[in-house]
């Protein structure tokens, strides 16, 4: 995952988010921004959120979803969820050890 | 003046990008506010789209755009020319050392010259059956306006380019056969050719490339690219006829005009074959492609 992640550069945060965003179910942009606002607190604009769609677009973790509307939702595929969840499960295992460290910090001072 | 910077800043991104998330970033867009930060991340976006072209969905191969190509190739050329080829001391001195070797010199020489000469002939006539096709389609209604529209234009864009190719020519007539202006000696007017018929294939291209949108032109446009073929297979074999006294006199040629002479053949050569191939590719017949099987 973090081979393959490495690719997205500056958007490898937003991508996570988006990929979090796309977890729950299809969303259009406008959806999206605000989904990720609330549960994370980033304000992503529409420049740097296209940039991330459209690379994950272009790895297959996410697609667009046919529809009349003017507004496109996106879906996340399976190979998306399955990215994600090595990326969820990596920062699992930051999270412990940063936790445990600075447990042992803690214990220390 | 924020949601226009944006809209401008929109337009800054590629056309395949443009194509595949405009509609929806301008929905986006006018739903919610747009601050300065807005349209700086649009200019970034941009950027950032134009670097990573091949990530954008629907994008084709970056394609340089060959009107660009050949500007620059004919550009280069001129500069190969003046004043890369005007080296007296190696000009004279390598065709002393290969005239003085016998006749072969001299008659490589009258083969450079009248195999560039050719070229630039065959070049030029290629386009007389098109043309009169042109005509007569332009008269006759029992074409479409599509067809008379293309017919036009075509006639049009030659008369206009009839003007540089003139120049082109008499500047070859001059050169190479008046001893006209800079003393090149025999070795520079045996290669001046070579610097001048990439300069008219590439001129004849413009009206050929516009008659091979209509199919009812076909016929007369891929005689046109046939023809450029031969002229670049000509040119090529001109400049192994100016390579026969530049090796003869080898040791009175500096590397600097050797390598320059070098440059000029590989894109004299080479542009006049990418102007054959363009025209012969553009005017395929339509259903070519298809695999009946």
């Amino acid at each position: 995952m973090a081979r393959r992640t490495q690719e997205l550069g500056r958007f490898t945060d937003v991508a996570l988010l988006v990929l979090i965003s796309l977890a729950e179910g299809q969303k259009h942009g406008y959806r999206m921004i605000s989904d990720i606002e609330e549960f994370s607190g980033t304000s992503l604009e529409p420049g740097t959120l296209y940039g991330a769609l459209m690379r994950l677009e272009e790895r297959g973790w996410i697609e667009p979803v046919e529809t009349s509307e003017r507004r496109k939702p996106y879906r996340i595929t399976e190979a998306g969820r399955g990215a994600l969840g090595e990326q969820l499960a990596t920062l699992r295992r930051i999270e412990q050890a940063g936790a445990r460290r600075t447990g042992i910090a803690w214990g220390l001072s | 003046m924020k949601r226009l910077l944006a809209d401008l800043a929109l337009s800054l991104y590629p056309k395949a990008w443009r194509r595949r998330y405009a509609e929806e970033v301008s929905d986006l867009l006018s739903s919610r506010p747009v601050r300065m930060r807005t349209v700086i991340d649009l200019v970034r976006g941009a950027a950032d789209a134009w670097l990573h072209l091949r990530s954008v969905p629907g994008a084709g191969p970056v394609r340089i755009p060959l009107a660009a190509v050949l500007t620059v190739a004919g550009a280069a050329l001129s500069l190969l020319w003046n004043p890369g080829i005007r080296d007296v001391a190696s000009l004279h001195g390598a065709w002393a050392e290969a005239a003085s070797s016998g006749g072969v010199a001299g008659t490589m020489r009258d083969s450079a010259r009248m195999l560039f000469a050719a070229a630039g002939i065959i070049a030029v006539l290629s386009m007389a059956p098109l043309l009169r096709t042109c005509v007569t389609a332009m008269r006759h209604s029992v074409h479409g306006p599509a067809v008379r529209m293309t017919a036009r234009r075509v006639v049009v864009t030659t008369l206009f380019l009839a003007a540089p190719v003139g120049v082109a020519v008499l500047l070859f007539v001059a050169i190479a056969f008046l001893d006209w202006g800079y003393p090149v000696g025999p070795l520079g007017t045996a290669m001046i050719g070579g610097f001048l018929a990439p300069v008219v294939l590439a001129l004849v291209l413009p009206p050929a490339l516009i008659a091979a949108r209509a199919p009812a032109l076909g016929f007369d446009t891929r005689s046109v690219g046939a023809a450029l073929a031969s002229a670049a297979i000509l040119d090529a074999l001109a400049w192994s006829c100016v390579a026969v006294p530049l090796a003869m006199g080898l040791e009175k040629a500096s590397w600097s005009f050797v390598a320059m002479v070098a440059v000029s053949a590989l894109l004299s050569v080479g542009m006049s074959a990418l102007v054959a191939r363009s025209v012969l590719e553009r005017s395929r017949p339509m259903l070519s492609g298809l695999n009946l099987a």
